[in-house]
């Protein structure tokens, strides 16, 4: 375990690890430059909205980045940090790497963060997560373009249907993402609400409501929104468990 | 000539660049992930054998495989072709780069389907995507460090209560830019699906590509008599 995690460490897995972030950071720059040099060719966004959208963007990672750290942080004791920094950076639900890790080490008969976790083991995990990863990059590479094409189309002979597409998709997405997250349910039977989650998911939605009437004339609400939001339902999950302890 | 208006322009510069940046990254980042791979294996000697990996990654396939298609289909309406391209390179699609499109299209009050959201969700997406590395690079750096200084049930709530409490919030602010009737449409959507035997992981794709397809034959139904009169 020892010698398996000083090889996880090791200088040319961290010169690999940080091949993947820099392409991940390479796109990402070359994806900014070019919008924003559309964006002020054709004047789409004022200097001010643009200030808007970089504060607001920061301002509401932080929170999720935060809970990736957490999970980000029991990898690491088990596949080290350049793998952690790659798989995570990359594809990364830390949770998919995580299950991912946990079938490759136990298709090897071994299990993680145990001695039973030897280099080969280490090995089959790193396998998994890359080939289980590569999944969702294959299919973006080969489906984007027809997506968009079949979204063209879409847009010339019916706009409305378009729209109606980008606002009706993610309603359903986060409706059921919600559900999920309070409610535990076999089939229709076995139904198990979670009072402390669902007080998380209540209480946020409820104070973005508020907050979304409070933004009207107050541009700078609408930043934070999401923001104190989450703090909000962090806080009446916390305190619903507590009081149910 | 059509390059000088802003549709022209975006559909014969800004659109086909967006697939070459994307595709190029991504068969770069596809080669260099299995680097590590096989740096282990033939470098190190470690190869666990094509008996082991199969195992491991057919058991991966079986609860994935199906959302290697279906997400991109069912995130695509709101990440638009680069968004598309960043979110499945660096991952944390539903928890991190939909809240943040939402959120700077609604700071800004841009319509969904417009340029200007597009944009937003652009520069949106790729900030959010430098912000988590930031965080990643954090972690590597000083580890344990972080969540050691957060007092106990700051750190408690926010690994048990961020997800739900992200959705609850995320949810309202879609549904406040949406018309009631798709609104109403997405909610359906989703209750169906929630109330079907489909297993939990699966839930939100299937939810989206359902919402998508509802949409279409909701719309086909409701637009194309006004269309065909038109060219009667």
């Amino acid at each position: 375990m020892d010698q398996v995690l000083r090889i996880a460490n090791s200088p040319v897995l961290w010169l690999l690890a940080t091949l993947i972030v820099g392409v991940v950071v390479a796109q990402a720059l070359l994806y900014l430059r070019m919008t924003l040099s559309f964006s002020d060719r054709f004047r789409i966004l004022t200097g001010e909205e643009r200030r808007i959208v970089f504060k607001t963007a920061t301002i509401n990672s932080i929170g999720p980045a935060i809970a990736v750290f957490f999970v980000a942080v029991s990898l690491v004791a088990m596949v080290g940090s350049p793998v952690t920094l790659m798989r995570v950076g990359v594809i990364g639900s830390a949770i998919f790497e995580f299950v991912a890790a946990d079938q490759g080490a136990r298709a090897a008969g071994a299990q993680l963060g145990t001695d039973s976790f030897t280099l080969q083991a280490f090995t089959a995990a790193v396998w998994v997560m890359t080939l289980g990863g590569m999944g969702w990059l294959l299919s973006t590479f080969f489906m984007t373009k027809t997506l968009d094409r079949a979204q063209e189309k879409l847009s010339v002979s019916n706009p409305a249907l378009i729209r109606a597409m980008g606002t009706a998709t993610p309603v359903a997405i986060f409706f059921i993402l919600g559900a999920n997250a309070a409610v535990d349910k076999q089939w229709l039977s076995d139904i198990t609400v979670a009072m402390d989650d669902l007080a998380a998911v209540a209480v946020s939605a409820l104070c973005m409501v508020a907050l979304h009437f409070a933004g009207r004339g107050r541009p700078w609400l609408r930043e934070w929104s999401v923001g104190l939001s989450l703090v909000a339902g962090l806080a009446a999950g916390y305190l619903v468990s507590q009081s149910l302890a | 000539m059509t390059d000088q208006t802003l549709e022209g322009f975006y559909r014969t510069r800004f659109i086909p660049r967006a697939h070459r940046i994307g595709r190029l990254t991504l068969l770069v980042a596809m080669v260099f992930c299995l680097l590590p791979a096989l740096y282990l294996s033939f470098v190190l000697g470690a190869f666990p054998g094509v008996g082991v990996i199969l195992t491991g990654f057919l058991a991966i396939a079986a609860f994935v495989g199906i959302m290697w298609v279906v997400e991109p289909i069912s995130y695509f309406p709101v990440l638009g072709v680069c968004g598309t391209y960043m979110s499945f390179l660096s991952g944390n699609i539903g928890n991190m780069r939909m809240p943040v499109v939402v959120s700077c299209q609604n700071a800004i009050e841009a319509e969904a389907g417009s340029r200007k959201a597009e944009v937003a969700a652009v520069i949106g997406i790729a900030v959010s995507v430098l912000v988590n590395l930031v965080f990643l690079i954090a972690l590597v750096v000083i580890g344990k460090a972080l969540i050691d200084i957060l007092p106990a049930p700051v750190a408690q709530a926010v690994k048990d209560y961020t997800l739900p409490a992200l959705y609850g919030a995320v949810l309202v602010m879609f549904m406040s830019g949406a018309t009631r009737r798709d609104a109403l449409t997405g909610i359906l959507a989703g209750l169906v699906v929630f109330l079907s035997p489909v297993p939990e992981i699966f839930g939100a794709a299937g939810a989206g590509i359902l919402a998508i397809a509802a949409v279409v034959l909701t719309n086909v139904g409701r637009f194309r008599p006004a269309g065909q009169r038109r060219v009667n």
